[in-house]
């Protein structure tokens, strides 16, 4: 391709799903949520729901984790209506391991935790 | 509302995060103040940069630090330079106990707020309380304008604890950096 001529790309909507049951006092770190190979994905807000409290990071494309501390769920898990805005919006790349999860269950009992990655899919055409 | 005139969405950046056109939730009904900041021309440069990278504080970072009944403490938040601080929101364990915070920069001394706040007015919960934990939150709460830590200063997040009872304590502070 020559040089001076840009890749070009068709824009989707877009929503990653991840779902666990935490075990009492369970930590998980770095869980992948894998992001699909045919395309780029633009994560633009978060929202979701749990049993009880726990606490989350993620990591970033660049492998920086997005915050300094695992942060409360009631803190930065939004809703549907209003999911929580991650701007400006990091790009994960096509095949990558997605934001890798840090996730702890902050009660003694199981805690079904599903979290939903909102933003776009980018896939390139040309 | 019915009176606003209907915007074409192709002509809406569906990829930006924090466009109040894009997001209900950010409408000018919804939450003017949002969408006020979201328009300002600091925030729009920041929002269409390239080269920045959200980034979150949780302060105190040790979320098992527990601040005993009446006392105070002063957190440095480990920011990297060039850091925008465009929304926040606080709270606070057990049962989203209220406690007082303030936020000031550590070379000029200004202080986000005149005298320090109640947690309960950043917390996230809709209804200012939610102490069971499930999810139905407002998240962050934003800035009139966001707001630049220029090296070598840092935001120092005071936290008082005016309770009776020892708490855990966090304010949080959305932020997006320059890349070096």
């Amino acid at each position: 391709m020559p040089e001076d001529v840009q890749p070009t790309y068709v824009e989707e909507p877009c929503t990653y799903v991840f779902q666990t049951d935490l075990a009492a006092d369970e930590r998980l770190q770095q869980v992948s949520v894998n992001i699909d190979r045919d395309s780029d994905f633009m994560l633009t807000g978060i929202h979701g729901s749990s049993d009880d409290a726990y606490t989350m990071n993620f990591r970033l494309p660049s492998g920086r984790l997005y915050s300094n501390a695992e942060i409360p769920n009631t803190d930065i898990i939004g809703t549907a209506n209003q999911p929580t805005a991650i701007g400006p919006p990091p790009i994960y790349r096509a095949g990558s391991s997605g934001p890798q999860l840090d996730l702890t269950n902050l009660i003694s009992g199981t805690n079904n935790v599903l979290i939903i990655f909102d933003g776009i899919r980018r896939i390139r055409t040309t | 509302m019915l009176n606003r005139p209907w915007q074409d969405p192709s002509g809406t950046d569906w990829t930006d995060a924090l466009n109040p056109l894009a997001k209900p939730g950010f409408s000018q009904n919804n939450n003017p103040f949002a969408f006020a900041l979201l328009k300002d021309p600091l925030m729009l440069a920041l929002r269409l940069a390239s080269g920045i990278e959200p980034r979150l504080f949780v302060c105190p970072d040790d979320r098992s630090r527990t601040i005993p009944a009446g006392q105070t403490i002063d957190f440095e938040a480990p920011i990297d330079p060039n850091t925008w601080l465009w929304a926040l929101n606080a709270s606070s364990r057990p049962n989203n106990t209220d406690f007082l915070f303030n936020i000031t920069d550590s070379v000029t001394g200004a202080s986000m707020f005149s005298q320090p706040v109640s947690m309960r007015s950043y917390n996230a919960a809709v209804t200012g309380l939610n102490n069971s934990g499930v999810s139905g939150n407002r998240g962050p709460l934003h800035l009139v304008k966001p707001h630049l830590y220029v090296p070598p200063s840092f935001p120092v997040v005071r936290i008082i604890n005016t309770s009776d009872a020892d708490l855990r304590c966090w304010v949080n502070l959305f932020c997006c950096v320059e890349l070096p």
